[in-house]
């Protein structure tokens, strides 16, 4: 068993810069999608919103309102779960829309990993939302799917954003578009390796990562570095775009 | 998804007017082409006048390839008049590029 101390205060910043800044970046990114009526920035956005604020919102409020309200812990937990399972959704078919869509097996994997969490999904509301984060093979399935759609993401990104670097060098790219690569891969990792150190923890002590302080801290930093990198990504200020570009043209 | 016509176009005239056969042609390009992180799949005209002019001289010269100075910069000339017909897929650089427009909303 690890030690149960209550959290220290500053564990909570790292929490709430990530749920602000994922808000943001995925209302903007769905209010793009209204303009321009195009399926990347409709599933970021989603994907965004859905791991991010809401599914992840959800679940807190559920926590909080567990002694107080019982009768709607249940349902809220429901809409926390679907939240998640529509930005993991959301976050494969956009990793497969935009770097492989032309590849029909790429999309049969992601449609199938789609119906696994869906199915996921239904068994646990057959058994019951209280039970969401028991740790049966329904939790596992659909973390898994979590992790995976992020750390696929993150890698594509981070390759992506190498090969940007190169058209960089040849003048053939933005550098700020190329930056925006490398960050998105980057928030996209410490998402997922966040989760799947919370995930590994919860397995090993055998009890919620908020009971354990170092795996909170860990989930905080993580959410902390993705909250920066999806920041600068997608509502980066002015100093730092001319930054980017500066030290682009340096290098070239 | 085949490739570019740009790609096949300067492949084919590299055929043409050096002493590298097909393979080592396709070859070649495709290193220059990785060299500069392009695919050849979603590659355009402007990309590989680019490549033509800063980075396919020097892998041609290393192959042994005679004028290979004067013979890109006349192949980047001659691309110049192909038009881009695009591969009709949206790249991850378009669709990054647009992504910007979420801040600027």
């Amino acid at each position: 068993m690890a030690e149960t101390a209550a959290p220290h205060p500053l564990v909570w910043v790292g929490f709430l810069a990530f749920f602000f800044v994922a808000l943001a970046v995925g209302v903007r990114l769905l209010l793009l999608a209204r303009r321009t009526r195009q399926l990347p920035e409709l599933c970021m956005g989603i994907g965004v919103l859905g791991i991010g604020p809401v599914g992840f919102g959800l679940m807190v409020l559920a926590q909080e309102l567990r002694a107080g309200s019982p009768a709607l812990y249940a349902p809220i937990v429901a809409a926390g779960m679907a939240a998640v399972a529509a930005g993991v959704i959301a976050k494969l078919i956009f990793n497969w829309r935009v770097y492989h869509p032309t590849r029909s097996r790429v999309a049969a994997l992601v449609a199938l990993a789609a119906a696994v969490h869906v199915a996921a999904f239904g068994y646990t509301a057959v058994v019951g939302f209280e039970t969401f984060n028991r740790l049966d093979s329904s939790y596992l399935l659909r973390t898994a799917l979590q992790i995976g759609a992020l750390l696929w993401g993150s890698v594509e990104s981070l390759r992506y954003g190498r090969l940007m670097g190169r058209r960089v060098r040849l003048g053939l790219a933005d550098p700020a578009v190329a930056n925006r690569f490398t960050l998105w891969g980057i928030g996209a990792f410490a998402a997922g390796f966040g989760t799947l150190v919370g995930t590994g923890a919860q397995l090993w002590y055998g009890q919620p990562e908020a009971q354990v302080p170092w795996v909170l801290a860990s989930s905080s930093a993580h959410g902390l570095v993705a909250a920066i990198a999806i920041a600068l990504a997608f509502m980066p200020p002015p100093a730092y775009v001319r930054f980017v570009q500066r030290r682009a043209a340096r290098a070239t | 998804m085949a490739d570019a016509a740009a790609f096949d176009w300067v492949c084919a005239e590299l055929e043409q007017s050096t002493s590298l056969d097909r393979l080592e042609a396709r070859g070649t390009v495709r290193i220059a082409l990785k060299e500069a992180g392009l695919d050849s799949r979603t590659l355009t005209p402007a990309q590989m006048k680019v490549v033509l002019e800063k980075v396919l001289p020097k892998e041609l010269e290393s192959r042994g390839v005679q004028d290979a100075s004067d013979v890109c910069s006349s192949l980047a000339t001659g691309i110049a008049s192909l038009a881009d017909g695009g591969s009709g897929v949206e790249t991850p650089e378009e669709v990054f590029r647009r992504l910007a427009g979420a801040s600027a909303s």
